[in-house]
């Protein structure tokens, strides 16, 4: 399984110079910028983990009256799987939504069946079913809220929450 | 007083039986004249098919001479008309401006002058004040015979004039048909406002609103026992969309369902048993238990979307939503869920099934050219019929007590608002007026 190797959670590679016994360091000449990675601060870290994250969990969308996952559903769904092997203290809530087309008792279900369908890509991608948690919006929560194809297609979702990190 | 007798004195009714959180008290009813002939149901004037009955309403008189007076007495003259016109059985005729010159009395009523313009029957009271007390007093009269059917009197608070004059309507319905008038129902809805929906309860005429939830969340599908004493509704006030009941005398609130979702309940006609769609094994599938939350039976067992069960009315039947045919269709099975079957054949999408308090029709909202229509359809799949026409996008319908019409929620030029369409005159009339930026959904009837 490919795991990206800018894992966020990972230490990065310990500097070369302070724990070093060797007696002839002194004479080397100043490290180069690069060598100064190991002062990445908290910040940096942080800023990276979130910008990592929002590129990642972007929302799945559906076709009408539909929940099964297009090929660019699964490559999002893969994605968001890489990420929570690599972070594996998160847990997300996967929302399912749909367009007002529909109507709202109906969606409501079908909201569910989006989530779970998401969830479902996922466990079987190899992330403990515990990690995520599911929950149907209907047609209640609209992304977008014109009556648009654009909106509709927009508002056909599973979308990611990160509720523990 | 008509013949001084009160022939009954034991019409005392509790308003506090029938919900009524603002008016804790009673309205007194009473017999001015027994019924004639010693029948209970005066059916002697006989409506033919969709055939309305005309009947004449006048303005009720008092002897006071007032502003107060003017405006009372008109008002029970509006309120009475809109319950007539409203009970699918009369066509009310207003004859206020020709009728001041006489009495409430047979005798001087001009019977033949009333039945030479049509009139089948006429509506003649007044109404006294006593301190914050109003009487009203009525008698209703077959016009071709000249005969009195019945005298009625009301007695109660000023504030309760709707619910009399609702009384005295409903009194002429079953005098003419045997059967429950729905001037003292009551509606509940889902009021949506920015996002934010709660459930609401008022009157079938759309006074009287009150608020039932104020959760600041998602309220949705609320669902009234017969006897409108509790609601059910999914709630997520606590994060998750779960099944709650209200007791509406205290608002006393149990969680009948959580964990995973619940939705789109229906009471049973008795009022002992929901049945609901219920998240297992990440599938949507009906459900049934009873109001402890307890006896939680599965009925469906298929892996895609089983929703919005509704009751047959002897509660042997479930009609429900499914999308186990490649679209949401209408589906029937037994209370046991056995001989699920396919119910509707035609259109793409339909959903929001409303068993009739008959039995013998289901109405249920089908998309039709990109909206949503309300139709109907025979428990064994016949008869389909498409009651409304280019409304908006017509949704969930819900029955009338007596089965004669249908409320429904039609959105259009950006607004939802509610409906009803009764279905022997295919009258289509507004309930209420939403406020600005409000949108009413979700109508459920009481019976």
């Amino acid at each position: 399984m490919a795991i990206l190797p800018t894992g966020c959670k990972r230490q990065p590679e310990p500097g070369p110079v302070e724990d070093t016994p060797a007696p002839y360091v002194a004479p080397t000449p100043t490290p180069k910028p690069e060598a100064v990675e190991p002062a990445i601060t908290e910040e940096e870290l942080r800023r990276r983990y979130e910008e990592e994250k929002e590129r990642t969990l972007q929302d799945v969308n559906f076709d009408f009256d539909r929940w099964n996952l297009s090929i660019r559903a699964r490559a999002l769904l893969s994605a968001v799987g890489d990420w929570l092997l690599s972070n594996a203290d998160v847990k997300l809530l996967i929302e399912g939504h749909c367009d007002e087309r529909g109507s709202s008792e109906y969606n409501l279900a079908l909201g569910q069946k989006r989530a779970n369908a998401a969830k479902e890509y996922l466990v079987d991608f190899g992330i403990a079913g515990d990690r995520l948690s599911t929950i149907s919006y209907g047609e209640e929560r609209p992304l977008d809220p014109r009556s648009t194809e654009d909106a509709w297609s927009l508002n056909r979702r599973a979308h990611f929450v990160v509720i523990e990190e | 007083m008509k013949d001084g007798t009160w022939a009954d004195r034991g019409g005392r009714h509790g308003v506090g039986s029938r919900l009524t959180p603002l008016l804790a008290a009673c309205i007194l009813v009473s017999w001015i004249a027994a019924p004639v002939a010693a029948v209970d149901v005066y059916l002697d004037i006989k409506s033919s098919g969709s055939r309305r009955i005309d009947v004449a309403v006048p303005r009720f008189s008092t002897g006071e001479e007032s502003i107060r007076a003017l405006e009372t007495g008109e008002q029970i003259r509006s309120i009475l008309m809109y319950d007539l016109l409203n009970s699918s059985v009369f066509n009310p005729i207003d004859i206020s401006p020709f009728f001041a010159s006489e009495g409430v009395e047979a005798s001087s009523i001009n019977f033949k002058q009333w039945y030479l313009i049509g009139m089948q029957a006429l509506v003649a009271g007044t109404f006294t004040f006593h301190g914050d007390e109003i009487i009203l007093k009525a008698w209703i009269y077959d016009v071709p015979m000249g005969q009195e059917i019945i005298g009625k009197s009301y007695q109660g608070q000023i504030a309760q004039l709707r619910e009399m004059v609702h009384r005295l309507s409903d009194e002429m319905v079953f005098r003419f048909t045997g059967e429950q008038g729905v001037a003292r129902t009551r509606i509940a809805f889902v009021k949506a406002v920015a996002g934010i929906k709660e459930i609401m309860l008022m009157d079938y005429d759309g006074h009287n609103m009150i608020p039932i939830t104020s959760d600041g969340t998602l309220s949705l599908f609320p669902a009234l026992t017969g006897d409108g004493t509790r609601l059910a509704y999914t709630s997520y006030r606590h994060g998750n969309p779960d099944l709650l009941l209200i007791e509406l005398r205290d608002k006393t609130v149990s969680t009948l369902a959580s964990g995973g979702m619940n939705i789109t309940p229906a009471f049973d006609a008795a009022g002992t048993h929901l049945a609901f769609s219920r998240e297992i094994d990440g599938n949507p599938e009906i459900c049934t238990m009873d109001l402890m939350g307890s006896n939680l039976q599965r009925l469906t067992f298929y892996p895609g979307i089983d929703s919005s069960p509704d009751w047959s009315p002897n509660g042997r039947q479930l009609v429900f939503t499914s999308d186990r045919s490649g679209s949401p269709q209408l589906w029937t099975m037994d209370v046991e869920g056995g001989n699920q079957r396919r119910l509707t054949f035609i259109g793409e999408y339909n959903d929001g099934a409303a068993w009739s308090p008959r039995g013998d029709r289901i109405a249920f909202h089908s998309r039709q050219n990109g909206a949503f229509e309300i139709c109907l359809i025979n428990p064994d799949g016949s008869h389909f019929t498409q009651v409304t026409n280019d409304l908006g996008s017509c949704e969930t319908p819900a029955w009338s007590p007596d089965g004669r019409q249908l409320i429904f929620s039609v959105r259009k030029g950006g607004t939802t608002t509610l409906m009803r369409l009764q279905l022997q005159t295919g009258r289509l009339s507004d309930i209420g007026t939403p406020g600005r930026n409000e949108d009413w959904t979700a109508p459920c009837w009481s019976r």
